[in-house]
């Protein structure tokens, strides 16, 4: 049984095809990488599973559920994007604590906590994003997007701004966070090495449709 | 399916409001039905041409002297460093809080024959007298107060033009003077034109000056149609015409505009040369001259009146009149930017080709100058109130006219013309933020009010400031919509001083007009001031 399931999609921008009759599938728990060079459509897929790009034709459905029409912010499914997109006006806190607000205070915080540890913020919690390295940063939009327990997590080149060094520490950190939630993560890059060292499985896009790398991490 | 992922609140009320627009517009197709006047004929034959012509060269005079000030003043404190340039960067804004109304009272009067230049002039032998109360003079009057609006733009085009390219220019010796007409003035020919298009939009949307100088342009006939004529026909049809002519004037600008490109500043900070001693000279008349001219005599005059003349204004009048001019200017201001602010978020990030002809449309306000827009907003009302009689008679009112020549009214016409300058300035902003903070938190669960609410108005704080202040120093000057469409007895600052200037109480004008003037300067005050200490941390 399949935990996402991407049934046939067509998706063009401004008459540009990018997507045609494309379909792709994950298990839960698993995480996987979508490799390609920069304008291939990789975050355009992300785009798409999000809502936040509409496609013409074909189906979603996360555990067996459609949400092809559900509009973002009823879809469950979080984004890291590449920039991070930290909200500049709110501290560390306040930026977890975004997605959660509909809980109730004690779980609210409760949940804060927790995120604050997994991603080892804690120290952070009041700094404001401007005051953040670039793997701080990081870790805080992690933690905002998995406070909200989101069915499916979205990466968007997650290490494209974090310098080679840094890189390798993150990797490491990323995978056990998305292991320890059991986190179905689906992780854009352009770098074999960020999928080799993450991911369960790595696909590309080709001819306008989602193919997967067979032994990608050989 | 597809249509509710298109309904939201953004696309709802953008709708109204294109609804509401489209209504308004479709009164000047209603108008040209009926059969043409005496009235109409009449001006057709023999007044028609004159009104163009009159027009043209107001337009065309204003744009060129408007250039000039505005492009000269904001390349010297761009690229130039001198004593006095960051008091210039933003004194040269102020001439904005002076309406070209006021401004052609004072030199009208100042160049009269008992005017104080008059006076000066026969003492030193010089009996012949300057008109500035001409077709000339009103251009000069329009360019000295409006340049502002091409040194703001200008100057904001040049910041962003990399330095690297100036630097490579002079590195393979090319002349100064090559190096303005191949590079910087191509270059900032988007921005140029952008800004002469304001300057004559506003030029054509006045009523004081060209009244006062008699200078007889398209807003000059319409209210003379409607008013002295009494022909609303001749008055719709003369909309018309007028409209052509903006819309040419729009196309010329679209196409001066056309591969438009933006080069944005990297590297390494704006190294300001230091001018020559003959060049400072040259750099002060530069930036002195529209600065004099166009704020400091207005002001100096303004301010010498009011202290002669404030026993006989000062008074519950002049309070009441202020009151009503703040208060109407902040509730239409506030309307005005949320509603642009919803019609910029529809058009951030629909897909449809519909909506965005449908904002194209809706945010066509300012290009309709006052004369205009009061007509047609007044035919809506009155064909409104016609329809609502029943209504009217339901709850016991006895009048037909409730709507017309109300608030409402007035406010609603504020929101038509001013609606342009809000989404321009919000979607500017938005443009700089990008759009991953608002997907983000759509991403995170959040609806598009909590969103906008939560994200993008205190990201937006800044764009949201500036548009107030531009949107409620133009409602605050306001003069044709007013004059027209506010109800009896309801006086602003702008109708006021327009008032005693059509009783020749020239002098007692001056209090009311200095209130409207120190307005204007503390909004700009308060936005040049704001971005200073922002760039300073």
């Amino acid at each position: 049984m399949m935990y996402l399931e991407v049934k046939d999609i067509d998706f063009s921008f401004k008459d540009e095809t990018i997507l045609k009759e494309a379909s792709f599938s994950m298990k839960k728990g698993e995480i996987v990488a979508l490799l390609g060079p920069s304008g291939s459509g990789k975050s355009t897929f992300l785009r798409v599973l999000t809502g936040l790009a509409h496609i013409s034709r074909g189906q979603l459905f996360i555990h067996d559920e459609e949400i092809t029409k559900l509009p973002p912010e009823k879809r469950h499914i979080g984004m890291v994007f590449q920039d991070y997109a930290l909200f500049p006006h709110m501290s560390v806190k306040q930026n977890i604590m975004f997605g959660i607000e509909h809980l109730k205070k004690d779980d609210r915080y409760l949940q804060l906590h927790k995120m604050l540890k997994l991603t080892n913020l804690t120290d952070k919690c009041h700094k404001y994003p401007h005051q953040l390295s670039g793997g701080e940063a990081q870790r805080v939009a992690l933690a905002r997007s998995l406070a909200a327990s989101p069915d499916l997590l979205l990466l968007d080149e997650p290490f494209s701004n974090l310098d080679t060094e840094l890189k390798a520490g993150i990797r490491l950190e990323l995978k056990e966070i998305l292991s320890s939630l059991d986190t179905t993560c689906l992780f854009v890059t352009h770098d074999i090495e960020d999928a080799r060292a993450i991911a369960d499985s790595v696909y590309t896009i080709e001819n306008y449709k989602i193919k997967k790398i067979e032994n990608a991490n050989m | 399916m597809r249509l509710r992922q298109h309904l939201h609140s953004f696309s709802i009320v953008s709708i109204i409001v294109f609804v509401l627009v489209l209504v308004v517009f479709l009164q000047l197709f209603a108008g040209f039905t009926g059969e043409a006047s005496d009235a109409w004929i009449h001006i057709k034959e023999y007044l028609l041409f004159d009104y163009i012509k009159n027009s043209f060269f107001l337009v065309l005079f204003t744009a060129l002297f408007s250039a000039v000030f505005g492009f000269v003043g904001a390349y010297l404190v761009t690229f130039y460093e001198f004593p006095f340039r960051k008091f210039f960067g933003w004194a040269m804004i102020l001439p904005l809080a002076v309406p070209s109304y006021i401004a052609a009272y004072i030199y009208g009067d100042m160049f009269s024959y008992t005017g104080i230049v008059s006076r000066l002039l026969r003492g030193i032998g010089i009996v012949s007298q300057i008109d500035v109360m001409s077709l000339f003079g009103a251009s000069m009057i329009f360019a000295l107060t409006l340049y502002p609006y091409v040194f703001m733009t200008v100057r904001s085009s040049l910041n962003k033009q990399s330095n690297e390219i100036y630097e490579s220019a002079r590195l393979l010796k090319v002349s100064k003077s090559k190096i303005w007409r191949k590079i910087l003035l191509p270059l900032s020919r988007p921005a140029l034109v952008a800004g002469v298009l304001l300057v004559v939009l506003e030029t054509l949307n006045d009523y004081g000056v060209v009244k006062y100088f008699n200078v007889r342009v398209f807003s000059f006939a319409i209210f003379d149609a409607w008013f002295r004529l009494g022909d609303v026909g001749a008055a719709i049809r003369l909309s018309g015409v007028m409209l052509i002519f903006v819309f040419v004037i729009v196309v010329i600008e679209r196409v001066l505009r056309r591969n438009k490109v933006y080069y944005t500043l990297q590297g390494r900070k704006r190294l300001r040369k230091a001018l020559s001693t003959k060049a400072k000279v040259f750099g002060y008349m530069a930036l002195g001259f529209p600065l004099m001219f166009g704020f400091i005599i207005p002001v100096i005059y303004l301010s010498y009146y009011s202290l002669l003349t404030y026993s006989k204004t000062l008074d519950m009048e002049l309070l009441y009149v202020t009151v009503n001019t703040l208060s109407i200017s902040v509730v239409a201001t506030l309307i005005t930017l949320f509603i642009a602010l919803f019609v910029a978020n529809l058009d951030r990030f629909t897909t449809s080709k519909f909506f965005k002809r449908m904002i194209n449309f809706i945010t066509l306000g300012y290009a309709i100058p006052g004369a205009v827009l009061a007509v047609l907003v007044s035919l809506f009302f009155i064909g409104m109130d016609r329809d609502l009689v029943p209504l009217y008679q339901l709850f016991g009112v006895d009048k037909t006219l409730v709507l017309t020549r109300s608030l409402a009214m007035l406010s609603f016409a504020y929101i038509l013309r001013f609606l342009t300058l809000a989404f321009n300035n919000i979607e500017s902003t938005y443009q700089k933020i990008g759009p991953s903070y608002t997907e983000a938190s759509y991403t995170l669960g959040q609806g598009k009010l909590k969103t906008l609410w939560s994200v993008d108005v205190p990201m937006l704080k800044d764009g949201l400031i500036f548009a107030f202040v531009i949107v409620f120093i133009d409602v605050v000057k306001e003069l044709p919509l007013t004059l027209i469409l506010r109800p009896t007895n309801y006086d602003t600052m702008a109708t006021k001083v327009y008032q005693y200037a059509s009783d020749e109480m020239i002098h007692e004008a001056s209090l009311p007009s200095l209130l409207l003037v120190s307005v204007g300067v503390i909004m700009i005050y308060l936005i040049t001031h704001r971005k200073l200490k922002k760039r300073v941390k």
